[in-house]
């Protein structure tokens, strides 16, 4: 639904993204993630038909942006980082306009409007002016003018920066109500949002590609060893000396919390049971026994501050 | 076409809901009924001093609105950039224009939508103006066909302004710095209708063919001429067309 192949933009001498490929498949959503000024926005807005390329192509719904730009952005509903609003228009009129604008039959436009503002909440301010909305507000009229028409592919550049948590909630609903039916890209600074809402994650640094593939999978592929918490009722020193003799263990560590114990061991080895053996013989209280997984935040770091980029790997999916 | 008339609908519904169309508005029929009503003054003192047997070509028409639409042509050197400042400089400071770009639709729908809205605005103004002839028809006898002939002109002036000012808008996201440049752009047209008194004939023929000044008079002097049609539909058409690259540009910027 939406392909990038070899997408370069500079501005002046100064290269924004440089070789960015990637696919999304229908009814995916994809996450783009980077660092601020990474090329996520620069790679959207050539994506909307805003910028073109200084080299590349790209294509929405099966037409290239820069050829058939008409027929890209009937198929493309895009949400700017900074949200497009007429500050002078209410929120039904400015939808109304938006979707006249994209293309609604005049007959279906009240439908479609009705439609979005149900799905984004925005129903109780239809009648007031867009300037005296809340920030959170504008960010669903915002949202509700990106879906008006109704697109097979959805752009959407952080959706959900300026909502409290209850509506950013609400509103990842409604992205996760897309999936099926929509292609989605979906820029976002908050990291847990990439894990609850994205089916695949694109990580960008400093304009170029350095890994595309499901969150669990960066995280599987970037551990280096398998780390296990171990929490117990009654800590003593020699206990990290017990569990450093099981085989497979490279080192224990003090835990974050008081009583709590890590235990690293060589990757593909599940130490676990051992452990609870060793702790039961010692009469320390096992409490709690659990692997600890990799966060989103920790591949993020460990792809955007150590790994050289890598636009192959975008080639290959 | 339809994305040309829905842009159109919302800029006049943009149009009416600030200030600004009000406030030109209000000017330019404060300006034009100050001049109108001392025009009427002046041709009341000459008609007194001919005593009842006037030369055969002393007409109202002639006397009072020739010189108003040529005096009014000024006034619109001043209004235009104000009435067409925001049209595309305030998009760009509402990121709107982000809006209009990724839509399907082309730069020359935006942009001749917008130039529709405005000139509908300016073409309300010039009905509304006809309350000066017609109030003064109530009196006396006019020239229709010398009246008919400067509206036309009028229109056509105003068109070419307004492109102006439209391209003015899209070289900057600051209003202000928008309508000066219209303003600049109008002025030197205007001016160069001076220049050409003072140079050689050749420079003078080039000068006067692109005053706006010159081909206004032979307008307002009741001559439709195809040249001077041609002229300010060109004007427009160009200016329009360097409004379009101006949108399109900017992707490549």
């Amino acid at each position: 639904m939406i392909q990038a192949d070899s997408l370069s933009r500079s501005y002046g001498d100064r290269w924004a993204i440089r070789d960015v490929s990637f696919q999304a498949q229908q009814g995916e959503i994809l996450g783009f993630l980077g660092p601020n000024g990474a090329g996520k926005t620069t790679t959207m807005r050539i994506l909307s038909g805003f910028l073109a390329p200084t080299a590349g192509q790209a294509s929405v719904a099966g037409y290239d942006v820069v050829e058939k730009p008409l027929e890209a952005k009937r198929r493309l509903g895009y949400l700017p980082e900074t949200i497009p609003l007429y500050e002078d228009l209410t929120t039904r009129e400015y939808l109304t306009f938006v979707a006249r604008l994209k293309g609604v039959e005049r007959r279906k436009v009240d439908g479609a409007v009705d439609r979005a503002m149900t799905l984004c909440a925005v129903t109780e301010v239809a009648d007031r002016l867009v300037r005296n909305l809340s920030r959170g507000y504008r960010q669903r009229v915002g949202l509700a003018h990106a879906i008006v028409h109704d697109p097979p592919v959805l752009i959407l550049d952080e959706p959900t920066s300026a909502m409290d948590p209850r509506q950013i909630v609400e509103i990842r609903n409604v992205i996760k109500g897309l999936r099926g039916n929509h292609t989605v890209i979906l820029s976002t600074h908050i990291l847990p949002e990439a894990t609850a809402v994205c089916d695949r994650v694109i990580i960008l640094n400093e304009g170029s590609v350095v890994a595309v593939d499901t969150y669990a999978q960066l995280a599987a592929r970037l551990r280096s060893s398998e780390k296990t918490l171990v929490r117990v009722a009654r800590a003593d020193a020699s206990l990290p000396q017990r569990l450093s003799v099981i085989a497979g263990v490279l080192h224990v560590t003090p835990g974050p919390n008081q009583g709590e114990l890590v235990v690293e061991a060589v990757l593909g080895k599940d130490v676990r049971e051992e452990v609870a053996r060793t702790m039961v013989g010692a009469g320390a209280g096992l409490l709690e026994l659990r692997p600890i997984a990799m966060s989103l935040e920790d591949v993020f770091l460990k792809l955007v501050t150590e790994e050289p980029p890598a636009n192959t790997e975008g080639q290959q999916e | 076409m339809r994305g040309t008339l829905v842009i159109a609908g919302k800029e006049l519904k943009q149009l009416f809901s600030s200030p600004i169309a009000y406030v030109a508005l209000a000017m330019f029929f404060v300006i034009a009924g100050f001049l109108y009503f001392s025009l009427v003054g002046v041709y009341s003192v000459q008609v007194l001093q001919l005593q009842g047997a006037p030369p055969a070509d002393f007409n109202p028409t002639r006397i009072i609105f020739a010189p108003l639409f040529q005096d009014l042509t000024f006034v619109l050197i001043l209004l235009v950039p104000v009435l067409t400042m925001r049209l595309v400089s305030e998009e760009d400071r509402a990121h709107t224009m982000e809006l209009l770009l990724t839509s399907p639709v082309t730069s020359a729908a935006i942009v001749v939508g917008k130039f529709l809205a405005i000139l509908l605005l300016f073409l309300a103004m010039l009905v509304i103006s006809t309350y000066m002839p017609l109030s003064l028809a109530l009196i006396g006898r006019l020239d229709w066909g010398l009246l008919a002939a400067s509206y036309i002109g009028l229109v056509l002036l105003g068109s070419a302004f307004l492109a102006i000012g439209l391209f003015a808008s899209t070289l900057n996201e600051n209003q202000i710095v928008a309508a000066a440049i219209g303003f600049a752009i109008l002025l030197i047209f205007y001016v160069l209708g001076f220049a050409q008194q003072a140079s050689g004939s050749a420079v003078q023929q080039i000068l006067s063919s692109f005053s706006v000044s010159s081909h206004f008079s032979n307008l307002t002097g009741g001559i439709v001429d195809t040249q001077d049609v041609l002229f300010f539909l060109s004007l427009a058409g160009f200016f329009l067309f360097l409004g379009v690259v101006a949108l399109e540009s900017r992707k490549w910027r």
